[in-house]
């Protein structure tokens, strides 16, 4: 029981952090999702004229769903890449006294303290034409040696791995480090293999964490922007980089739409990931 | 498996430690052990925290491998085998449940990874519910039972795979007394039911005495006595064990001479014989002696003045001063009261000789 005395201020305490969001977060959305919604002109205004060919121009024009796709498929395989990278290292790190678990978190939590920027010129000096791996491989293996590996997806795919790999694997660490010890050995001692303890016993429960990490990676991929730029190129455009480019030739409709696209795509990644998590649970 | 026997001890044996040690570094959590637990008995793994009892479990379970020496199950070396392979039902500390499976799927994963058909499954599954008494929470999930019922689901985990063997991995520290009292009836109905090898690990004496066919005294990474509950609280070996077993009077006594096959030993000043042998004479010996072996009387040649009276409802506790030296007493109320027992009056002490036991070690 919370007397009422100390109930009123709680109140008013999250009613601050609420005016904040709605001032700054949803006001600009509401006016986002009118404007996507209005015919613009060359001159970067906008006709106050209700349509919805900002929506439905994108979705007959097989450019954008390309576009559409190739964005989706990136995030994906980040998340599959993550979740195969980072739970080994989560069940490694779990085992660790708490004193080396915090190291080991911090270590793998270093790369989030570079700039993006930073990072994704990083993978420029390694995949570019002189770069480092060009010099080794003309060393090795001169046969697989490319004019450029960058500008690919797997360029990409790296890139964005160094920004959500540490996310996933923060989140793995903590939940498995949450198992308590002895459910394992009681599922070792009633027959279960590595993997049984891993599919029966370890999956089912982490996997709010999984879904907590999969969400991150797939929001974060979906939006990244300079390591996409930098690492795909003027080739491998993803969907924020159409949204760039009409911002910036002020064409302030189209660049609305296209985000609320983006935006629905998140949110139904999300509710899928969820709609997964809870029916396991029945 | 290559079949191979023991080399300690005959076929009735069903699980054997030879000569198992256990070093962390430069610790040593188990020196030396053997040990000898024989088929269907149960038997209780005994000591206080750090006395190495659950490493004792961990290795006969299989969780970790001695630094030396052999494990066998039923003959087979098993020492290298881990515990998914070793067929050992364990009731953990604290029941260890699957927070995300109901009561009968906890009860039927060890069936499922032995990939037994659907229909055995669940019929194994029930008649191991029904044997707890919990087939009617076949679908509830661990966070929804009692402390009582969560031991129950995991006592039918254990056993419903047909397990070698049953540990019981100080099994009733998570329930309140009378919950305790209960469950420790109770599994032992169910083992002598199942005829089950069994081994108790717990640092609660009356729980080992109460449940086990023979009960192993742990101390200091080493086992001090093995033996019936009876024999073992009775004549205890060593000090640790008489004390750690029950309240006992330490006394000290001197090996004067022998009389026959009773040796004659001094005790507070006056002279008790004993029915033993091989002490040598004028050697200081430690010795036990029960407060409840000890009886008040008008004469006797021990004459103590009382210190101090406790009234404990059917027993009552005595402090009595012979010579300088304290003895405790614990006796039934009427009895004690029957003998002008007040605290400063003067009553004699008396005993049974084969109630004092002579102990090995040195007394401190």
């Amino acid at each position: 029981m919370i007397p009422a005395y100390y109930k009123a201020p709680r109140t008013l305490l999250a009613i601050l952090p609420l005016c904040f969001l709605a001032l700054f977060f949803l006001v600009p959305v509401g006016y986002l999702f009118i404007l996507s919604f209005v015919e613009g002109n060359a001159f970067g205004g906008a006709h106050w004229t209700f349509t919805t060919a900002n929506y439905t121009g994108m979705l007959g024009d097989r450019f954008y769903i390309v576009i559409a796709v190739r964005t989706i498929s990136i995030s994906l395989i980040a998340c599959v890449l993550n979740v195969i990278l980072a739970f080994p290292v989560a069940l490694f790190a779990a085992r660790l006294q708490s004193v080396w678990k915090s190291v080991f978190l911090t270590i793998a939590t270093v790369p989030l303290m570079v700039s993006n920027i930073v990072r994704a010129f990083g993978w420029v000096v390694i995949l570019g034409r002189r770069g480092i791996l060009n010099s080794v491989l003309q060393f090795f293996a001169p046969q697989m040696v490319l004019r450029q590996h960058l500008f690919s997806i797997q360029a990409i795919c790296f890139g964005l791995l160094t920004i959500t790999l540490p996310f996933t694997i923060m989140f793995l660490t903590n939940a498995v480090s949450g198992i308590d010890r002895k459910n394992i050995e009681a599922a070792e001692s009633l027959g279960a293999t590595r993997w049984g303890v891993f599919y029966h016993i370890i999956l089912p429960l982490t996997k709010s964490a999984l879904a907590s990490g999969l969400m991150v990676v797939f929001f974060l991929t979906l939006s990244a922007y300079v390591t996409v730029t930098l690492l795909g190129g003027p080739r491998y455009k993803t969907l924020v980089g159409f949204i760039y480019d009409y911002s910036a030739t002020l064409r302030w409709p189209q660049a609305a739409a296209l985000s609320f696209v983006l935006l629905g795509i998140g949110l139904a990644f999300a509710g899928i990931v969820q709609l997964l998590v809870s029916e396991r649970k029945k | 498996m290559k079949q191979q026997h023991s080399p300690i001890d005959g076929s009735q044996a069903d699980v054997v430690l030879a000569g198992v040690e256990k070093r962390y570094g430069n610790t040593i959590a188990l020196r030396s052990m053997d040990l000898s637990i024989e088929r269907g008995e149960l038997f209780a793994l005994l000591g206080p925290s750090g006395c190495g009892k659950s490493t004792t479990l961990r290795l006969i379970a299989g969780f970790e491998q001695p630094s030396a020496g052999r494990v066998f199950v039923r003959g087979n070396d098993v020492t290298r085998i881990p515990s998914s392979k070793r067929n050992f039902g364990i009731v953990f500390q604290g029941f260890a449940l699957f927070p995300h499976m109901t009561v009968a799927q906890n009860v039927g994963f060890g069936l499922r990874m032995r990939k037994l058909q659907k229909s055995e499954m669940k019929q194994r599954v029930m008649s191991a519910l029904e044997l707890v008494g919990l087939d009617h929470l076949a679908d509830r999930y661990p966070r929804q039972l009692s402390g009582g019922q969560q031991q129950r689901a995991a006592l039918a985990r254990a056993i419903v795979i047909e397990p070698d063997v049953l540990v019981l991995d100080e099994p009733m520290s998570a329930l309140d007394k009378i919950l305790r009292d209960r469950m420790q009836v109770e599994i032992r109905r169910i083992q002598q039911r199942l005829k089950m090898t069994t081994i108790l690990v717990t640092h609660d004496q009356e729980e080992a005495l109460g449940m086990a066919d023979r009960v192993g005294v742990l101390n200091g990474g080493r086992i001090e006595q093995v033996g019936t509950p009876r024999s073992i609280y009775e004549t205890p070996r060593t000090t640790f064990v008489a004390t750690f077993l029950g309240a006992s009077n330490l006394l000290t006594g001197k090996v004067e001479g022998y009389d026959g096959a009773q040796a004659a030993i001094s005790v507070a000043g006056r002279v008790i014989s004993i029915p033993r042998g091989g002490l040598e004479r004028g050697a200081t010996v430690p010795l036990s002696l029960r407060p409840e072996k000890i009886r008040l009387c008008a004469h006797s040649p021990f004459m103590g003045k009382v210190k101090e009276m406790t009234y404990k409802g059917s027993t009552t506790y005595v402090e009595v001063d012979v010579n300088g030296v304290s003895f405790a007493i614990s006796g039934d109320s009427a009895q004690i009261r029957g003998q002008h027992c007040e605290v400063g009056n003067l009553v004699g002490l008396e005993w049974d000789a084969r109630d004092v036991v002579v102990l090995e070690d040195v007394a401190s």
